[in-house]
């Protein structure tokens, strides 16, 4: 059996989480610790800051009360009492690989359609198999997974369009200007997002950036950083006349730029259109603004507006997305349920092969060169057709999982290896009688 | 062997027969299949616009591609036919106006990788190509008046500066759909899906001014063809009239922009209205005012 138990940011707030998350030499240590059960064969351990969850490999024969005790040895591992059983969520059989292919593929994560997480999945398998704490069950399932999160995003557009401010800002920089190339940008102030935005215009080769603030070894810091320039804060309107993208991240009482001014740059400047991103809260840029013609403003409201819209666009994906999923779930059991017939497919084979030398034995001493050879090579061929129709239809059974335990059991009686003890001269016994 | 020479001579004559036959119906009947391909093309790329779907647009060129080389082979062979270029006829010149707007669109598509400017630009085709394929007749012309190089060069610079023109008006509307989007916070269907801003804009101006060029050769040679070819021509037809108002429209936007520093939408704007002269100027003319310049 397939089992999954975790928590995430749906089932636990993150006092709780907190205390889940584990290091990657935890996370191979509570693998370790699952491992302890004989029940259990195989374990892996994911932990980020928005889930932990074990997966793991039971034998058949477990029932699903068994994870009750896995989940009991999970919260000991930290030292917690029973209570924080409620924070857990299990899944086993066709829901856990279904979940597993919904995490990896981003459908499970707080900001849909995420990347980061299927580099998570792919550590978290990494730490297991390494140490061999994993076997074929959990190497096959894993694959399956990754292939599935990178077909999940390169088919449909899940992970398409910004989701965080920063990026939103950078997406509207792109559709308005495109190519970043000939753009120079100019950075007041300091913080994070703001940051973040300098960094992702660096990223698109912007010609140039300046950063300017109050405090003039801040700016240095963060220019040093993206290869910019940093000004000092008295005399940063210099710069506003050759800047096309001007991003705002101070605290002020009024606001920086007044609609005069900007009036008065527009007329000096060479390309009329400007882009002033407001990230500051109170504002820092008069909305005037955004009345002028060739000027854009996008305040903080407005980019959450542009976050909300991809957001949508997102969610509209998640249909197609689990449709894609459903497909990789299918292939998975095909090839997990044929794991059971393994043996059974040994046994015809065995069966068949057995038949075939005692048969070419019998009749061994009665034959020359050419005769044995043109036996062996007949017998080969039918031997080989027989088993290949006989495993043919027993993997038909699996794939539409027609089958039960009886089944198993019928086939396992027809194919037994022991009742291919063949007596030498049986044909003849048949044609005497 | 010898006896089956007669009969291969014979089967070879009939199948250059059948073929040429063949061809000839063909060729006659070609032009409803090719609007029907250019339809369904059409449809596939505005649903492409709408549902983003890579296979929509996959098979819009597949669909269109055998009737954009149809197209080409049709005109190819008229002008053959009649010894004289494919565009004496208003419709046999929208028809070359088409063609060509379709490999310019095909440039376009792939220098700025982006499919969802077909969703625009090939209804504008199809108005041309269905006016055109409805009335389109293999008619023969006073030979001598279009047999001349300056008569090609003439039609080929107008239509190669219309469908300039008409690129412009296109980049233009799409310009403004998606600067009112931005604008405005809503951000509805083009923000998504239209080139940036500034793309546009420049790819406006630069259609402009090609436009212009090949206007500007087009109404020149077109003159001087003209007063060899007709003896009451006169400066003041309707129809070269409103050639030159258009001239100077799109002179206007161009010295605009150089020296005043027109941008963005008036530059949009200016397309739009240059569009509307020039279909004023190619059709309601043609329709109510009779004049020299037949079309």
């Amino acid at each position: 059996m397939i089992a999954i138990i975790g928590l995430n940011y749906k089932s636990a707030p993150i006092e709780v989480r907190e205390r889940f998350t584990l290091t990657e030499d935890e996370a191979a240590d509570l693998a370790k610790d699952i491992l302890e059960f004989d029940e259990v064969h195989e374990a892996v351990v994911l932990s980020t800051c928005n889930r932990s969850e074990a997966y793991f490999v039971t034998s058949k024969s477990c029932a699903s009360s068994f994870l009750n005790l896995v989940m009991q040895r999970i919260i000991e591992f930290r030292n917690f009492d029973e209570s924080y059983t409620r924070y857990f969520y299990s899944y086993f059989e066709e829901a856990a690989v279904r979940h597993l292919l919904k995490v990896s593929a981003g459908l499970d994560s707080m900001v849909l359609g995420e990347n980061q997480i299927l580099g998570q999945v792919k550590t978290a398998y990494r730490i297991s198999s390494s140490r061999k704490f994993t076997r074929s069950t959990l190497n096959k399932l894993f694959h399956k997974a990754f292939e599935a999160g990178k077909k999940v995003r390169s088919d449909t557009r899940i992970n398409e369009g910004a989701t965080s401010l920063s990026y939103a800002a950078v997406e509207l920089a792109g559709k308005l200007y495109g190519n970043m190339a000939n753009k120079n940008v100019l950075l007041i102030g300091a913080g994070e997002t703001g940051e973040l935005v300098l960094q992702s215009l660096y990223e698109r080769n912007a010609r140039s950036l300046f950063v300017t603030n109050r405090t003039f070894e801040n700016a240095e810091k963060i220019a040093d950083k993206y290869k910019g320039t940093a000004i000092r804060f008295e005399k940063y309107e210099d710069q506003l006349m050759n800047s096309d993208i001007i991003v705002s991240a101070v605290t002020v009482k009024e606001p920086l730029l007044t609609t005069e001014q900007v009036i008065s740059i527009l007329k000096r400047r060479n390309n009329p259109m400007l882009l002033f991103i407001d990230l500051s809260h109170p504002r820092s840029i008069d909305s005037g603004l955004k009345e002028l013609e060739t000027v854009f403003l996008y305040d903080l409201d407005d980019l959450n507006e542009v976050v909300a819209h991809n957001y949508r666009k997102r969610k509209n994906e998640i249909i197609k997305a689990e449709e894609l999923l459903e497909s990789y779930v299918s292939d998975f059991f095909e090839w997990y349920n044929a794991l059971e017939f393994v043996p059974v497919i040994k046994m015809v084979q065995d069966v068949t092969n057995t038949i075939k030398i005692n048969e070419i034995e019998a009749v061994r001493d009665t034959l020359n060169d050419a005769e044995i050879k043109k036996i062996e090579i007949f017998a080969a061929s039918f031997a080989k057709n027989m088993q290949n129709t006989f495993i043919k239809n027993i993997k038909n059974l699996t794939k539409n999982r027609s089958y039960n335990q009886d089944t198993f059991e019928t086939l396992s009686a027809l194919f037994y290896p022991d009742s291919a003890k063949v007596s030498t001269g049986s044909a003849k016994d048949e044609q005497e009688n | 062997m010898l006896t089956i020479t007669p009969y291969f001579h014979r089967f070879s004559e009939l199948t250059s027969q059948f073929l040429l036959q063949a061809e000839s119906t063909m060729f006659s009947n070609i032009l409803m299949p090719i609007t029907g391909l250019y339809l369904t093309g059409t449809i596939l790329y505005i649903a492409y616009f709408i549902t983003l779907r890579e296979l929509t647009v996959k098979a819009a060129k597949i669909i269109m591609f055998p009737g954009l080389v149809a197209h080409a082979w049709f005109l190819y062979r008229l002008g053959i036919m009649e010894s004289r270029f494919p565009m004496a006829t208003v419709y046999e010149a929208m028809s070359f106006f088409v063609l060509f707007l379709i490999l310019i669109y095909i440039y376009l598509e792939y220098t700025t990788k982006n499919k969802t400017i077909g969703a625009f630009v090939f209804p504008i085709v199809m108005l041309f190509q269905t006016i055109s394929a409805l009335n389109l007749e293999i008619t023969s012309v006073d030979q001598t008046l279009f047999k001349s190089t300056l008569f090609g060069v003439h039609t080929f610079t107008a239509i190669v500066g219309y469908s300039a023109f008409v690129f412009s008006m296109i980049l233009g509307v799409m310009y403004l759909s998606m600067f009112y989007e931005i604008k405005k916070r809503r951000f509805i269907f083009m923000y998504d899906r239209l080139p940036p801003l500034e793309m546009l804009d420049s790819m406006n101006s630069k259609s402009q001014v090609i436009g212009f060029i090949f206007l500007t050769i087009g109404i020149l040679t077109g003159v001087i063809w003209a007063k060899r070819a007709w003896t009451d021509f006169s400066f003041f037809d309707i129809k070269i009239l409103l050639s030159w108002f258009l001239w100077l429209l799109y002179l206007g936007s161009i010295i605009g922009r150089k020296l005043f520093g027109w941008k963005g939408r008036r530059t949009a704007y200016l397309s739009i209205a240059g569009f509307v002269v020039l279909l004023f100027t190619f059709v309601f003319v043609s329709l109510i005012f009779s004049s020299i310049h037949n079309f």
